[in-house]
């Protein structure tokens, strides 16, 4: 049981109410199911020996394992990994829901959870950006790929007008995050084999996504699997790299007059601590314009990143919380929301209705910096 | 009534819920059952852990607000269903379980902040609102209700209100009671009442003292206006060390009776000392730790602090200077929070109790006497930390490390140690509980308690709830 390599986070979490004010699920649907201590209390059961029945198993897929709970926790108890063992014990034993099998033949297949095939995706229709002496790999990751080609576009023309040396790769490989987080653990380590091998055929020495699950993926997940990426490349979302660039070549800003605030990214932001770049690009192009959406950085929920199953339908709680993200915005007068992922693009878009413009931070550099080079 | 789960009778009653709240908002879902059959008392906690069988509820509802709970208890009242409300499951004694199974109405869809009175300094809230999320919302514009108990981050304006929850500044700001100017209730009957528009009149009973501490037996607190505050210019720390509970007690009586206002009073006992504020707070010193703070406009809190110091010193304490305080105020609630926290395996129950100064060190005194004589198994230790002009609270712990595997002789001696004690303070002058409430846990000690008083609390729930729908089994008013 995997579960039982976690025992010590279910013993501080099954009966622990103190995180309930931060958990981004819980406080979307209310139900103590959805709760830390909800959680908790289904994996004991299940440990204990109660058969996972449906409604167990949809609780513990409803969780958006974005690490909110961390942010409060004094004694650091890891639910989010708690969480994913119990998905993989409920993968060993074939109990997982029919849309989340679903869900992964697509990862398997195509490589993203969306179903769309390769052929599709913008790194194949854009073949002519892989190269071999490039400097900095860019990796769209697997929403932008598939999804959001605007934002990759942003990216790449961000990467030429900064006369940066760029490739990327035609079949970008899928990094195994969606898999390891279904509960997927050995088809996401196959996955995140290929795209090791797959950079180090490369000489780039930076790697640089706009997927901040891509991110956390290669600084984390690797590690775990014993992928020592971080000794090949340095791994960057878009965000930090463009900061960067921004202060080497000082580069200047247009003038940006409207309200603007960001949606953190959870798997940036919440289990990575790298909040800060996108925030100062706004701010020095934004100036007294940008409002935070939070009073700090506990108060701030999940974008829905991983929000991919809850109760039997896929994404649904993803475009809840985009609406609760726009309601907040709404209550500050925000005229638009940057955002860090494709995913939380998607939710925040569906909900905005046109009140606000929502923008990745790509788009948003792009749009707003004087490349002067 | 009584009906088959399988029964299409449940089915109608399902349908009928359905329709007053919406489709989305009834679940039956077996993760729910569970997750609402546990809540912080002990022995719901050890029940799980066993895993022996549970209580469930037959239905959870997801109201929006007081008309449709209002539907919900006509329903309730037609198929005779028991009705217990949830806010946020923090509760310690058990009083939102649905012990006869039934309805649980969670409250925590009514999370809506309806007007902040500047002027008046009030906050008109919803009571499903989760207190720490209330706090985010007042903290925008510099305001507080400056109700911070541990619990703050589970569990809900009501939650508080029906238990009468204490913060750590209620030596200066009051229990939640103190905090409540009106409210809007559900009874048991569907009526939905509100209560006068301000507390402090001469006309008549004030109705809000039917609902304060009532724990969900005589209706659901729905709406509620409450008393706010600025957030203070500066608050101010200082720790001492004493070497006996007397010294300590006397210079937390002296800075009440001069009248200094302090807005925390924090005194620890020996053993409580040398366990837990040393494990938490590192301060690695043998004695009896104090601590205690002012808040407003600084210059008037310096001359607080200065009097209050003069008092600590010439009752002997040891200076351990501002920073020991501040730390305590820095990781108040980390005492809360696994691995700090008392947890299964062991045993533990928090005997929190309230008197006078004439009797407080009597009823300590009695409680520690109780516990280690009868129950060598047992450690007992305890703080006091809510102070009044009269009196002060005592928040003593009994803790058994190894308790018996079997969770029916788990409760029998966890209930003769609650017995023992509880009877050793009333017979002190004491009160079964100070702030987390009565609920299952100790509900059969009221009559001891009341005496022939307890006949009044009877008839009135008889007369609000004829069908004892609402939270039966609690507080001792019977099945």
């Amino acid at each position: 049981m995997e579960l039982e390599k976690n025992y010590p986070i279910l013993k501080a979490c099954r009966f622990c109410p103190m995180c309930k004010h931060l958990c981004s699920s819980g406080n979307l649907t209310m139900h103590e199911s959805d709760y830390p201590r909800g959680r908790g209390l289904i994996m004991f059961s299940i440990y204990r020996g109660e058969p996972a029945n449906e409604d167990y198993i949809n609780a513990l897929y409803n969780c958006f394992m974005c690490g909110c709970c961390l942010a409060g926790c004094e004694g650091n108890f890891n639910l989010p990994e708690l969480i994913k063992s119990a998905r993989e014990d409920i993968v060993n034993l074939g109990l997982e829901p029919k849309a989340v099998k679903e869900l992964k033949n697509n990862l398997l297949s195509n490589g993203n959870i969306y179903g769309v095939t390769p052929d599709k995706s913008f790194t194949l229709q854009n073949k002519k950006y892989a190269i071999n002496d490039a400097d900095v790999l860019y990796i769209a990751g697997p929403s932008v790929n598939y999804n959001h080609f605007e934002i990759a576009e942003a990216a790449v023309r961000f990467f030429d007008k900064t006369k940066i040396k760029f490739s990327i790769i035609s079949d970008e490989p899928d990094c195994g995050k969606a898999l390891s987080l279904l509960g997927y653990r050995s088809e996401a380590k196959a996955a995140a084999k290929r795209f090791y091998e797959k950079v180090s055929e490369l000489k780039v020495k930076k790697l640089v996504s706009s997927d901040p699950m891509v991110v956390d993926c290669l600084l984390n997940d690797f590690k775990e699997f014993g992928f020592d990426i971080n000794s090949l490349v340095s791994i960057m979302h878009f965000s930090e790299f463009a900061e960067v660039v921004a202060k080497e070549s000082d580069l200047s800003f247009k003038k940006f007059s409207k309200k603007i605030t960001i949606a953190d990214s959870e798997f940036l932001c919440k289990k990575n601590n790298r909040c800060e770049s996108a925030r100062n690009i706004i701010k020095n192009i934004a100036g007294e314009n940008f409002a935070e959406l939070f009073r700090n950085r506990k108060e701030a929920y999940a974008t829905g990143e991983a929000a991919f199953y809850q109760n039997g339908s896929t994404f649904r709680d993803g475009a809840a919380l985009g609406k609760k993200i726009c309601n907040d915005a709404l209550k500050l007068d925000i005229k638009t929301i940057i955002t860090m992922s494709g995913i939380a693009k998607e939710n925040i878009l569906a909900a905005a209705k046109g009140r606000f413009e929502v923008l990745d931070i790509a788009e948003f550099i792009f749009a707003n910096f004087r490349f002067t080079l | 009534m009584q009906y088959d789960k399988d029964s299409y009778l449940f089915y109608m009653i399902m349908h009928e819920l359905k329709d007053i709240v919406g489709e989305e908002n009834v679940s039956v879902a077996k993760s729910d059952k569970v997750a609402y059959s546990v809540d912080y008392y002990w022995v719901s906690e050890l029940w799980h852990d066993r895993g022996s069988k549970r209580t469930e509820p037959d239905f959870i509802v997801f109201p929006k607000n007081a008309e449709e709970i209002s539907k919900i208890m006509i329903l309730a009242n037609e198929y005779k269903i028991p009705v217990t409300a949830w806010g946020g499951g923090g509760g310690s004694q058990g009083g939102a379980l649905p012990v006869c199974n039934g309805i649980i109405v969670d409250m925590k869809r009514l999370n809506k902040v309806f007007d902040i009175d500047f002027e008046s300094m009030t906050v008109e809230v919803e009571t499903g609102m989760i207190v720490e999320h209330l706090e985010w919302e007042l903290a925008k514009h510099d305001v507080s209700t400056m109700h911070f108990p541990a619990s703050i981050y589970c569990s809900t304006v009501g939650g508080f209100i029906a238990h009468r929850g204490t913060g750590v500044l209620s030596t200066k700001y009051g229990k939640m009671e103190d905090m409540v100017i009106s409210m809007e209730v559900v009874l048991p009957s569907g009526e939905i009442i509100k209560t006068l528009s301000v507390p402090k009149t001469a006309s008549g009973i004030d109705l809000n003292w039917f609902f304060i501490g009532s724990e969900g037996v005589l209706g659901i607190i729905t709406k509620v206006k409450l008393i706010i505050h600025k957030v203070p210019e500066v608050r101010k720390f200082q720790a001492f060390l004493f070497k006996d509970l007397e010294s300590g007690l006397e210079t937390g009586r002296r800075i009440m009776h001069e009248g200094l206002n302090p807005c925390i009073i924090r005194l620890y006992d020996e053993a409580e000392t040398k366990s837990l504020i040393k494990r938490v707070l590192g301060i690695n010193k043998e004695g009896i730790y104090l601590v205690y703070a002012f808040d407003g406009k600084e210059k008037i809190v310096d001359l607080q602090h200065e009097y209050a110091k003069k008092i600590a010193l010439e009752l002997h304490g040891e200076d351990l200077g501002t920073e020991m305080g501040e730390e305590w105020w820095l990781h108040r609630y980390k005492f809360f929070f696994p691995p700090y926290v008392f947890s299964l395996p062991q045993a533990f129950g928090t005997c929190d109790t309230v008197a006078t100064y004439k009797d407080i060190l009597k009823i300590y005194n009695g409680m520690k006497k109780t516990v280690e004589t009868n129950y060598p198994q047992a450690r007992f230790i305890g703080h006091f930390s809510h102070w009044f002009m009269w009196g002060c609270m005592l928040y003593a712990r009994f803790i058994i490390d190894n308790p018996p595997e079997d969770p029916g002789e788990a409760l029998h001696l966890y209930n003769k140690i609650w017995d023992d004690v509880l009877r050793s303070v009333l017979s002190n002058n004491g009160v079964l509980n100070e702030h987390h409430g009565i609920g299952i846990k100790i509900g059969r000690l009221m009559k001891e308690q009341y005496k022939n008083s307890f006949e009044l609390l009877k008839n009135l729930k008889k007369q609000l709830d004829p069908n004892n729908i609402m939270n039966p089994g609690k507080m001792g008013l019977g099945f």
